[in-house]
């Protein structure tokens, strides 16, 4: 039995849409095993030929290039295998990969990552960009900034810089210095329990109250990061109205210029965000932004705002 | 402050590298005895950051007269030697990511870069007894009961 906080149990009664069953359902099985291929540093047919050599199977998502399902691999643990150790692949979940892939990286953009450790978008973006694009992972944590180090260096990520420092004052040096700016902010986690389930009995309406100013300060640097065209991309893994709709909402209310832009992939299922929580109404863009739980795809509950500077 | 290299200087790396077919976005930097290949643009870009960490990735480190490869070295610049590179079978290439080492004669002593096929597996110190012994770091080698079962 997976034990509820009294605070979660209240979001419940809160979110007409969720099916509580079917969540917990969702959660008690392990995320899907996938991994992205490195097309950096080698060539994707070179990869798959030689993981296929070592009885690998893969199936591609359908949402994001170089992903894959795992069918079938010669190790137990992913981690734990040569394509991993040597940059070939990067193991992340399978809806995780979707963000930068709402971002629309280009080869040669110069990119930042806000809340980038320990770099599973990093280094997707990385890959993206190619020798002539940049991109910058930001955090503002030390010890997480060591594994974002870590695997930037295992992806080959040359066209990287590791910078260590707070988001929110990010746009004080870097102004209107980026084509794409994602902010995959600090959050609540509700989406992606499978990994510790212990989340839901820990979790207390304060982390969510609390998050929200910091969530909503990270978007507000990110979005004065951008060129004017530029595209902020802003997501989270958690379920909770507060730290998504209300985030990308109060945001739209500041700035009538921003355009919010529809986030609809192929091959995902996605629902409709909330017209409204706690009594505060949402803006009617809110409703073009991607919203999944976990049961939705079998894989991580996300929330993904496309925003692009005018 | 890291210094950068001239391209005149990328040859101390390896003495058997074709420096000029390098691809012309890289550059080398180097600091103490750690050399860093970083792009261009990045070079650039950091300039107008703060609270820079890193940049590029850790490609060589000095040892005595010669560099080794780290694993991103080798697979950096590994297309682009004339020698010094060993060839291995994937059997090899499993115990090598184990940190074990390989058995071949006839090497100069020195450092090697070990491949199999176009996949760069980093580089080794090849010993008197012939045998080349892996510069990984223990959080880039696999365990030894890595496999099913
Ligand atoms: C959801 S995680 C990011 C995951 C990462 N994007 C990935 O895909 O690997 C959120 C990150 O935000 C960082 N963070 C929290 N507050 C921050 C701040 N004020 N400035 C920058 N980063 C912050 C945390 O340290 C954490 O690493």
């Amino acid at each position: 039995m997976i034990a509820l906080s009294e605070d979660f149990k209240m979001l419940v009664s809160q979110l007409p849409d969720l099916d509580l069953e079917a969540y917990l359902k969702a959660v008690e099985e392990p995320l899907p095993e996938c991994v992205r291929l490195n097309t950096l540093k080698f060539r994707e047919e070179d990869v798959k030929e030689f993981m296929s050599r070592r009885g690998w199977r893969l199936e591609p998502l359908a949402w994001v290039r170089h992903g894959y399902r795992v069918l079938e691999a010669p190790v137990t643990n992913l981690g734990d295998s040569i394509e991993h150790m040597l940059g070939l692949i990067y193991i992340q979940g399978p809806v995780s990969m979707l963000p930068v892939e709402v971002l629309d990286v280009r080869a040669g953009d110069r990119c930042l990552d806000l809340c980038a450790a320990p770099g599973s978008k990093s280094t997707q973006m990385a890959q993206l960009v190619g020798l002539d694009g940049v991109v910058v992972a930001n955090d503002v944590s030390s010890k997480r900034v060591k594994a974002l180090s870590f695997n930037l260096q295992r992806w080959g990520a040359v066209n990287s810089i590791v910078t260590l420092t707070d988001g929110r004052l990010f746009s004080r040096w870097a102004a209107g210095l980026f084509y794409r700016v994602l902010v995959d902010a600090p959050c609540s986690s509700l989406g992606v329990v499978s990994k510790d389930w212990s989340v839901l009995k820990r979790y207390r309406y304060n982390h969510s109250r609390r998050l929200q100013p910091l969530q909503a300060a990270l978007l507000e640097s990110g979005y004065r990061c951008l060129k004017p065209g530029g595209v902020i991309v802003y997501s989270t893994c958690t379920i909770h109205p507060l730290e998504n709709e209300a985030v990308i909402s109060r945001f739209l209310e500041r700035h009538p210029e921003a355009r919010l832009e529809e986030v609809r992939p192929a091959g995902l299922r996605w629902r409709r965000p909330l017209e409204e929580f706690g009594g505060e109404r949402f803006s009617p863009e809110v409703e073009k932004c991607f919203k999944c739980y976990p049961y939705d795809n079998g894989g991580e509950g996300f929330f993904i705002a496309k925003i692009r500077r005018e | 402050m890291a210094r950068i290299m001239g391209r005149d200087s990328f040859s101390t790396l390896s003495r058997f590298l074709r420096v000029n077919d390098l691809p012309s976005q890289l550059v080398f930097t180097e600091k103490g005895k750690k050399v860093r290949c970083v792009t261009h643009t990045a070079l650039e870009t950091a300039t107008r950051l703060k609270g820079v960490v890193t940049m590029g990735v850790y490609a060589a480190k000095k040892m005595g007269e010669d560099y080794y490869l780290s694993i991103e070295g080798s697979q950096l610049l590994g297309p682009y030697l004339e020698g010094g590179v060993v060839e291995v079978s994937m059997n090899e290439a499993e115990n090598w990511m184990r940190g074990a080492p390989i058995e071949r004669s006839g090497l100069e002593s020195g450092i090697a870069v070990v491949k199999m096929g176009w996949l760069f597996l980093g580089s080794g110190r090849v010993s008197r007894d012939g045998r080349i012994y892996p510069l990984i770091p223990k959080e880039r080698m696999i365990s030894h009961r890595n496999g099913k079962g």
